[in-house]
């Protein structure tokens, strides 16, 4: 009698030997139901031509394997025997509605000690062997090159989720499975190798090109739920997720997991980024009232992570794409970040020793400490001390900030900064978010600041006096900062006042400044002194309204200046003129003669008048009033008198300003 | 009316100056510095509107319909260019409006500039109709 394998706890219905004659035999076998673990056929009809190497036919109504469940399965051997080994060569495996499968087995002795090659059409051979039975049931499945796409579309719902993203590429399987059968706990040893691996949205701002990514899983089964570990490590290829562009190379990621039908969880997480760090995580997904699944808490963690390698390529292409200004960063991170089903909850960033400045150079901050702590649902209180820093060219010392944080407030406390030999005292610096939009205010104080200290430090000839500015109230609302009131600064033992000065969209593409300054009292001789224009005693008043810089360059205003009344001494020096009569351009003239001028080095004058009404980069320009088709600048009075007459009413601004630059940059020669 | 008219004129203007190079000055210095701007980005973003990664919206903004045509290395670098190129256009249809003396007429001028941009883009550029996009 043939030998049915004894763990196949079959019912046999019937079995009709109908031997024709001597010289062949056919058999056939019918059975309800046929189980293994992890595998149920039911309805197996066997048709034999011959009881040993001979064609077989197997039909199979409905089968259940590793709980997916298929219908008309028919199974036809070339050669087909049952003993003393059941072997099939030569099989074709045909399931309703698929292409025909290649099918050879050979199912061995007491432990079932299985031996199979299944090729599903137009994909590589998958090797499966092992044992059946026995005290360690085992099997080893392995492939290599197979489809992705064919793979994933043996599970429909896999398939249907990741559709939109176009998945494809190589892959190489060696799984085993252990211990499974009835009272046992299913062990899954895994290693999947992806290669030319790719995908890419619809829109191309997700994608993924060259990929090599190899992942490791072992886990068991405890009842319905499977526990185990994972690792995955990015070897190669390129990865596009929106902003973030990455290169594969020196990335690693392992966790613990354990997944259900409701619910995954992921702890001792660690994601290994190749020069920035190690973030380690945990992470509990389940589902939602609707059943979707829903992040219900995380926790993500990173330690000393280096910020110049996370600025090159986190950082820094993700402001390009944004179009904020790039920054260059060094030094070390920790980073911390807790999200609940209401999603972030609470995140710390810790700074030790950065250096932190703007691409452009335009600032700079050094040895930057600070803790900066957010909780969602309460205030907090961030540091941070910095050792030194840069604005513009003026250097500032060390300082400390402290602010309050919560969820529509920050503000800083009161602080002093040092500037130079003087120091900003920071009054208020507050933003509030008020109907879903920040506004903010700024209130400062600069103390007296020495102008030989900030004319060096602007590379600016030595200038003498102080500098100081008072600044009571700035607000901050729709990306325009509007200056309360006046701002006085106090230079040249005179004061220059400003009002009505608004900064419209200051860091926006097309920065615009609006004021109108007045100045009085301004002391000549420490002015010419300082920019090394050729003195000039005397005192000056002066008015700039509609002053408006574009992209902090003037583009337009209304500009007098003029001798300020009193009694004082009014003495202008020869090369003065000379400077005054070269700013004219060719057009421009001295009314005096040139012999004459030779003899003094010093004149008296009357006063003195000037304007330059700005528009369209052309400065028209006027004096104190007309003489002979010219404008007076300097009227003369006392011996030896001088008057200066321009001529040249419009002069091109930037032809201005070269101007400007060469006589106060290179002192003249008067002969 | 009139207003309008002007706009439609100024559109046309801009639009030929942004592309061609012309002459033609549209007299704010703000104008003009965003205008140039804009023309040494348009080298840049050229390629990109012939391939269709880069189409002309029918909001006066340009808008990356196609990233794939792109090579993935560069995509974000494209994105860059398309936010640094919609903040400029934001820009001039505001300066504009406001050097006209209507800051009220930026919307205006922006579906003026759309339909310009849109009429003197070249043959095989992409342009967006009725949010549907179509090959010149």
């Amino acid at each position: 009698m043939c030998s049915l394998p004894e763990r196949l706890r079959g019912v046999v219905l019937a079995l009709t030997l109908a031997a024709s004659a001597a010289s062949q035999a056919s058999l056939d076998l019918s059975f309800d139901r046929l189980q293994a673990p992890a595998l149920t056929l039911e309805q197996v009809s066997v048709s034999l031509q011959a009881l040993d190497r001979g064609p077989a036919r197997l039909r199979i109504v409905r089968a259940r394997i590793a709980g997916r469940e298929l219908s008309d399965l028919r199974l036809d051997c070339t050669e087909f025997s049952i003993h003393p080994e059941v072997r099939c060569r030569g099989g074709v495996l045909h399931v309703r509605g698929q292409e025909p499968w290649r099918l050879e087995f050979a199912l061995t002795g007491a432990q079932r000690t299985l031996e199979a090659r299944v090729q599903p059409p137009g994909s590589p051979p998958i090797d499966i062997e092992g044992a059946l039975a026995g005290a360690h049931p085992h099997l080893r499945l392995r492939t290599r090159a197979a489809d992705l796409v064919r793979l994933m579309a043996l599970d429909p719902a896999l398939q249907t989720a990741v559709a939109a993203y176009a998945p494809a590429g190589r892959v190489d399987v060696d799984a085993q499975l252990h211990d499974f059968g009835a009272g046992r706990s299913v062990q899954i040893d895994a290693r999947v190798d992806l290669h030319d691996a790719r995908f890419s949205s619809a829109d191309g701002l997700r994608g993924a090109e060259g990929m090599a990514l190899g992942i490791d899983i072992r886990a068991r089964a405890d009842g319905a739920r499977w526990n185990g570990d994972l690792s995955a490590d990015w070897r190669a290829g390129e990865l596009l997720w929106d902003a973030v562009y990455l290169k594969g190379g020196g990335t690693a990621l392992t966790s613990r997991f354990a997944v259900d039908a409701g619910q995954l969880t992921l702890t001792n997480g660690a994601l290994d980024l190749a020069q920035v760090g190690r973030l380690s995580f945990s992470a509990d997904w389940g589902r939602s009232a609707t059943g979707a699944p829903a992040l219900h808490s995380a926790r993500i963690e990173g330690r000393a992570f280096d910020l110049e390698a996370l600025n090159a390529r986190f950082i820094a292409p993700l402001s390009a794409v944004h179009g904020w200004p790039a920054l260059t960063l060094s030094g070390r991170a920790d980073i911390a970040l807790s999200v609940d089903a209401q999603g972030p909850e609470t995140a710390r960033l810790q700074l030790h020793g950065v250096a932190l400045a703007d691409a452009a150079g335009r600032w700079s901050m050094d040895r930057v400490d600070a803790d900066l702590p957010w909780q969602r649902e309460q205030p907090t209180a961030p540091r941070a001390t910095v050792a030194g820093a840069h604005f513009g060219r003026i250097p500032l010392g060390p300082f400390e900030l402290r602010a309050a944080l919560s969820s529509d407030r920050v503000s800083i406390e009161p602080v002093r900064i040092p500037v130079l030999d003087a120091g900003l005292r920071l009054n208020q610096l507050e933003f509030v978010q008020d109907d879903g939009r920040w506004r903010g205010d700024l209130a400062f104080d600069l103390e007296p600041v020495s102008m030989s200290a900030l004319s060096e430090a602007l590379g600016l000839p030595r200038m003498a006096g102080s500098f100081a500015a008072s600044v009571p109230g700035v607000r901050w609302r729709d990306g325009v900062l509007a200056l309360d009131g006046q701002m006085l600064i106090r230079v040249f033992d005179g004061y220059v006042a400003a009002t009505g000065l608004k900064l419209v969209e200051p860091f926006g593409t097309t920065p615009r400044v609006l004021a109108d300054l007045q100045m009085r009292y301004i002391d000549l001789e420490a002015l010419t002194d300082t920019v090394k224009f050729g003195r000039v005693t005397g005192r000056l008043d002066g008015d700039v309204t509609g002053l408006e810089l574009l992209r902090w360059r003037p583009v337009a205003f209304d500009a007098h200046i003029r001798s300020s009344q009193g009694d004082y001494p009014r003495v202008i020096s020869q090369r003065a003129v000379q400077n005054i009569t070269a700013l004219g351009g060719p057009g421009a003239a001295a009314a005096i003669q040139r012999s004459f001028l030779g003899f003094f080095e010093r004149f008296g004058y009357r006063r003195i008048g000037l304007s330059c009404v700005l528009r369209d980069g052309v400065c028209e320009m006027d004096g104190l009033g007309n003489k002979g088709g010219g404008f007076v600048l300097i009227e003369g009075g006392g011996v030896p008198a001088l008057s200066v007459v321009g001529y040249n009413r419009r002069v091109d601004w930037p032809e201005l300003l070269d101007r400007l630059s060469r006589v106060t940059g290179s002192a003249p020669v008067v002969r | 009316m009139n207003a309008l008219k002007r706009i439609a004129l100024l559109a046309a203007l801009v639009a030929s100056a942004a592309w061609a190079q012309g002459n033609l000055e549209i007299n704010t210095p703000a104008i003009s510095q965003i205008k140039s701007g804009m023309q040494a980005r348009h080298a840049q973003l050229a390629p990109h509107y012939a391939s269709g990664a880069v189409g002309l919206g029918a909001d006066g903004a340009v808008a990356l319909r196609d990233a794939s045509a792109v090579p993935l290395a560069q995509r974000q670098a494209v994105q860059g260019l398309v936010a640094q190129e919609n903040a400029d256009r934001a820009a001039l249809y505001r300066e504009i409006a406001r050097a006209n003396g209507h800051p009220e007429w930026e919307a205006d001028i922006r579906n003026t500039f759309a339909q310009r941009w849109i009429e003197r883009a070249q043959p095989g550029w992409y342009v967006q109709s009725g949010g549907q996009w179509s090959r010149k």
